[in-house]
């Protein structure tokens, strides 16, 4: 039977509860965990709901970072109004499932959200009937035969976004609090590095100056309410019309958001003008970027190809 | 063991406190509980919408919410539109449009479209369909319901005008 702990009060208090229970799962919005346990996907009984802790809602602005608590609603983050020089989160939020799970769902679960997978993500009866795979326990991938590790796709959409604007994870434990960049929380075999005694507190983005365009572009198999194929992420810094910095990130690419590290050397110093002509490049470059899987719906060359699109797609709002 | 808690959920204005297993889904709650059962119970996954139901203004799916999570909250069900034995305007252009066929999905649409014209008074299409996004209608089609929701914000627009 299943056991939840409603707690509103403080992260400090929280965390030292956490360390002291075994087998606990911390829940937010429970979008993506509740139909896990309705699954059968959840084996902890034991759910520690963190969704009205006040802590966890907190906006904050210094002079270096814009800090969006964890337990924000994505409803809610579409409509911060210092969020505006960030237009990719705001279409990243907005482009999340249907208004009850934006409504319920939050930024925190978003971006700790389980990676999915077309064998994983199926009914008791189904999966019953063939042996564990690596998520599960066993010792198999089916999705991707001869894997040593699970390769289930992780498809958070502000993910993406966030780290192409250099997001740093603010993650509070019994010992500390501690801060990590979002692109290192994330491991490998859809891991990511939290602790189940340490709760996201919240997110942290640099602060922006100049003049800097951003664009969220997403390839779903539905126009509405569906997990991304693959989705692109690009933030650039640009001064007149020359690019000075910019940050490309694929999503659903793989076990978690792919850095396009080519694209810094690649594209900066040009003019937005000048992106139409090294498009096959970054494109070329770009491709080994999204894992030669299918995932549930796609082959690996739809997946390719759809990035090359979306890839585009975002590169040339910029101009 | 599960534990059992108290809660104190206002429920279509009127406050229900109970003792619940703390695991007790919101959906389940009100359908057993509160013997609400006009909130139905369908894909169990935050899939389908037919278990639709505003809390504290926000449109959320009841199956994938404890019910503890709605505690010291307000719910708005199906059975919290109608007044004095009168349908809701949103209720009565569903009927006058057509909109429901096998009937099952209808609270949920007829709450989220509630959900939408608590926000806004007159919606376009775009935003009556990105409005009703969660919301799965097997049999009746949604061009229908698309037709009901704009019938209602009209009926709503002119109940709140007195025309």
């Amino acid at each position: 039977m299943i056991s939840v702990i409603n707690f509103k009060g403080s992260v400090k208090d929280a965390v030292q509860i956490l360390a002291e229970k075994r087998n606990v799962k911390i829940v937010a919005g429970g979008t993506d965990l509740m139909p896990q346990m309705n699954r059968g996907l959840v084996r902890e009984t034991t759910f520690f709901c963190i969704e009205d802790m006040p802590e966890l809602k907190q906006i904050k602005k210094d002079d270096k970072w814009f800090m969006l608590g964890a337990g924000l609603k994505l409803t809610e983050l579409c409509n911060i109004q210092g969020l505006k020089n960030y237009a990719s989160v705001l279409q990243a939020a907005q482009m999340v499932a249907t208004p009850q799970i934006r409504n319920q769902g939050t930024l925190g679960g978003n971006l700790l959200q389980e990676n999915r997978c077309m064998y994983y993500n199926q009914s008791i009866s189904w999966r019953r009937s063939v042996k564990k795979c690596f998520k599960l326990g066993g010792d198999r991938c089916y999705q991707y035969k001869n894997s040593p590790e699970c390769v289930a796709l992780f498809q958070s959409d502000l993910a993406p976004v966030l780290m192409s604007f250099g997001a740093r994870a603010v993650i509070e434990g019994p010992v500390g609090r501690r801060e990590v960049n979002l692109e290192k929380l994330y491991l490998s075999g859809g891991k990511k590095d939290i602790r189940p005694d340490e709760i996201l507190v919240g997110i942290k983005i640099p602060l922006i100056s100049g003049e800097y365009k951003s664009s969220y572009t997403r390839k779903a198999l539905r126009g509405s309410f569906d997990f991304p194929v693959v989705s692109c992420a690009a933030a650039a810094e640009i001064r007149g019309n020359i690019i000075e910095d910019i940050n490309i990130v694929f999503g659903s690419a793989g076990p978690f958001p792919k850095v396009v590290k080519e694209a810094k050397d690649m594209v900066t110093g040009k003019t937005t003008e000048q992106l139409e002509e090294i498009m096959p490049e970054i494109k070329k470059v770009s491709r080994k970027y999204i894992a030669p899987f299918r995932d549930t719906r796609f082959d690996s060359f739809s997946r390719r190809m759809f990035a090359d699109e979306l890839l585009q797609s975002a590169l040339l709002s910029f101009r | 063991m599960t534990e059992n808690l108290l809660v104190k959920i206002n429920v279509n204005g009127k406050i229900h406190e109970d003792q619940i297993p703390s695991g007790l889904k919101l959906i389940d709650y009100l359908r057993e509980y509160c013997g609400l059962t006009g909130t139905k119970k369908s894909c169990g996954e935050g899939e389908c919408g037919a278990c639709s139901v505003l809390v504290d203004g926000r449109l959320v799916y009841s199956c994938i919410m404890f019910a503890v999570q709605a505690d010291g909250k307000k719910v708005v069900t199906i059975e919290g539109l109608s007044m004095d034995g009168e349908l809701h305007p949103i209720q009565q252009a569903f009927i006058e449009a057509g909109a429901i066929q096998c009937g099952f999905c209808t609270p949920g649409m007829v709450l989220a479209t509630k959900a939408l014209l608590d926000r806004t008074t007159d919606p376009n299409e775009q935003e009556i369909r990105e409005a009703l996004s969660g919301n799965l209608c097997r049999c009746t089609g949604y061009t229908k319901i698309i037709d009901a929701v704009k019938k209602a914000a009209d009926k709503m627009r002119n109940y709140s005008t007195g025309c």
